[in-house]
């Protein structure tokens, strides 16, 4: 038995420099100049999910992702860490697709290049963190999905599934194909070995545009449901009253403080 | 012309309501108030009894029951086949669920079923009239917290939104169900099976009832280099408190995943919140900025969580710890 597999990978920006995003104070819009991409961190396991599932059960591993062009720094990452394949949705007029729109693109590109028996999201990528494309994704390949995954194994062909919840965990069996969403406990991501960088960085990537998933809308700004209306920075807003003395002193002041405020 | 209902589906474990759903409860009577429409609760499961009574007392107009011995476990197609067909025939205005594993995993397949915007871990729903409507505004933390970011769904419905907890007082249950009480039949096709919940194991040690408690006690990176958590252990004891922290604690081991507080990890709104040795970068501080009051110890007294927070102690945790402890239990 041979599987085909895929596996979802985003290009976001790195998350430690989240505190230097500015806004434009004229547009109101995102200013992102200067802050560095990555593979989103959870993708990383998703691949790992994926490769050792491959190397268990043999198959082939195809990663898939969709942005700009500088989004091929993610696939070569997929392919140096060992997949086969790498496509690339790409057009200008993916850009501001929400969740849904992302979900149904991906699964487009998805049906383009081939028929897949298990599809591995990341849970959540870190800059919108919605979390909700891998069960858009699998309604609309018709698949049935789990998230929250953090163990899987195949069984009489079909897949066990232990899932994360915040009372414990749920263990589950699906039917191929299935899209699965892993989370960080799912195993430790694999490095990229050196032929697979040098594999990476000649590979002939696979881009499919705007034409071939036939988006309905004129751009995916249009086309999403959900619209971001405006943005304005987090500040706080409490008077602090703070004790600077020797730890007995402060202590005593702060138990006196809170006492009065009926914090106690 | 009426308004479509406001909905929220309800999570319960052991016959009891979850808070976070009492929460998005009383929201939800507040917007269907400004919109002149019904207040809905859906809810799946079986043996469902004591909280259908319940959830008819909270005020709501309608509570539907969908009650199986198939529902027992969360099934993700079954559950969300359900939802859908119910949005489908009622055609509800908003539809509203959790931001917990089983709320955020369904909303996403049932938002698709139903091919309509979902708007993801909001921490304020508010009303607005945009072009002659009114919609509602889904307010999140983005790019780690640094903004407040405020969503739309001005076309497609229902509306529909993940809520976090913690974003409003739950809705009181009165000893007298007023609602009206649908049982609804569950006829389902074996196809949606596919994928099928075996076994739910609930373990005490990961879980705590951090959202819920009304004191929590948080570590940052400063009690990783005090090299224990020992001390913090001991004041959430002496507080009956739930210990929560940063990602760093999580990191090494420290504390479960399921304890983080932030962007990434749990909200919650205690009475009181105590926060010892972090900084307080925002994608922390949003996991807890409406607890009612914040303290804050950390040795640095140009650490960010200073200017937010109601109460501060500049110290070292090793040295404030012992003396907060001990004068809490001489007068508590």
């Amino acid at each position: 038995m041979s599987y085909n597999i895929a596996v979802c990978v985003k290009h976001v920006p790195h998350p430690d420099y989240f505190s230097k995003v500015k806004l434009d104070p004229k547009t109101g819009t995102i200013i992102r100049t200067g802050i560095p991409s990555i593979v989103n961190p959870l993708d990383r396991h998703a691949l790992e999910v994926a490769l050792s599932f491959r190397d268990k059960y043999g198959g082939r591993v195809t990663a898939i992702s969709m942005g700009p062009l500088p989004a091929r720094e993610a696939l070569e990452v997929a392919l140096a860490m060992g997949a086969d394949e790498a496509v690339l949705l790409t057009d200008r007029k993916f850009a501001g697709a929400d969740s849904l729109l992302t979900a149904e693109i991906l699964a487009k590109g998805l049906k383009e290049t081939g028929r897949f028996d298990l599809v591995v999201c990341g849970d959540f990528a870190v800059d919108g963190s919605t979390g909700q494309v891998p069960a858009q994704l699998a309604e609309y390949l018709g698949y049935p999905h789990l998230t929250h995954v953090q163990e899987i194994s195949l069984v009489n062909g079909k897949l066990k599934v232990k899932t994360t919840r915040e009372t414990g965990y749920a263990l589950y069996e699906a039917q191929l194909p299935v899209v699965i969403a892993v989370n960080k406990y799912s195993g430790v991501p694999r490095n990229m070995t050196v032929p697979g960088i040098m594999r990476a960085v000649k590979y002939e990537l696979k881009t499919i545009t705007a034409d071939r998933v036939h988006l309905s809308a004129p751009n995916a700004l249009e086309g999403s449901p959900t619209r971001v209306l405006g943005m304005t920075e987090v500040k706080g807003g409490r008077k602090a009253v703070v004790f600077t003395d020797e730890p007995a002193e402060a202590v005593k002041k702060a138990i006196e403080h809170l006492k009065k405020v009926g914090a106690l | 012309m009426s308004s479509g209902a406001v909905c929220v589906f309800a999570e319960h474990f052991q016959g009891t309501v979850k808070k976070y759903s009492l929460e998005k409860i009383n929201k939800a009577r507040q917007i269907a108030a400004g919109l002149g429409a019904q207040t809905v609760v859906l809810v799946c499961g079986h043996r469902l009894d004591k909280v259908v009574r319940d959830l008819a007392g909270t005020g709501v107009t309608k509570v539907y029951a969908y009650d199986h011995p198939g529902l027992e476990m969360y099934q993700p197609l079954l559950y969300a086949d359900l939802l859908a067909g119910w949005a489908r025939e009622e055609k509800p205005e908003i539809m509203w669920f959790s931001s917990s594993s089983i709320g955020a995993d369904l909303a996403s397949r049932v938002a698709a079923k139903l091919e309509t915007g979902l708007t993801a871990h909001c921490v304020d729903l508010d009303l607005e009239e945009i072009d002659g409507k009114k919609v509602v505004v889904h307010s999140l933390p983005g790019w780690g917290g640094n903004f407040m970011v405020k969503i739309v769904c001005p076309e497609k419905r229902p509306q529909m939104a993940t809520v976090r907890s913690g974003i409003c007082e739950p809705a009181n249950i009165s000893g007298k169900p007023s609602a009206e009480v649908i049982n609804v039949p569950v006829n389902f096709n074996k196809e949606l099976l596919k994928v099928r919940a075996l076994e739910e194991v609930r373990d005490e040690a990961a879980s705590g009832e951090l959202e819920t408690a009304e004191v929590v006690v948080a570590g940052g990176w400063g009690m990783r280099s005090a090299g224990s958590l020992d001390l913090l252990r001991q004041l959430a004891k002496t507080l009956k408190a739930e210990i929560g922290g940063t990602r760093p604690l999580v990191d090494c081991g420290w504390i479960e995943e399921s304890r983080m507080i932030g962007v990434s990890g749990k909200t919650v709104s205690p009475r009181l919140f105590i926060s010892v040795g972090a900084s307080g970068q925002p994608h922390y501080t949003t996991g807890f900025d409406k607890a009612g009051v914040i303290v804050c110890i950390n040795n640095d007294p140009a650490a960010p969580l200073f200017e937010m927070c109601d109460v501060g102690i500049v110290g070292d945790a090793r040295r404030v710890l012992p003396e907060l402890i001990a004068q809490l239990e001489a007068a508590l």
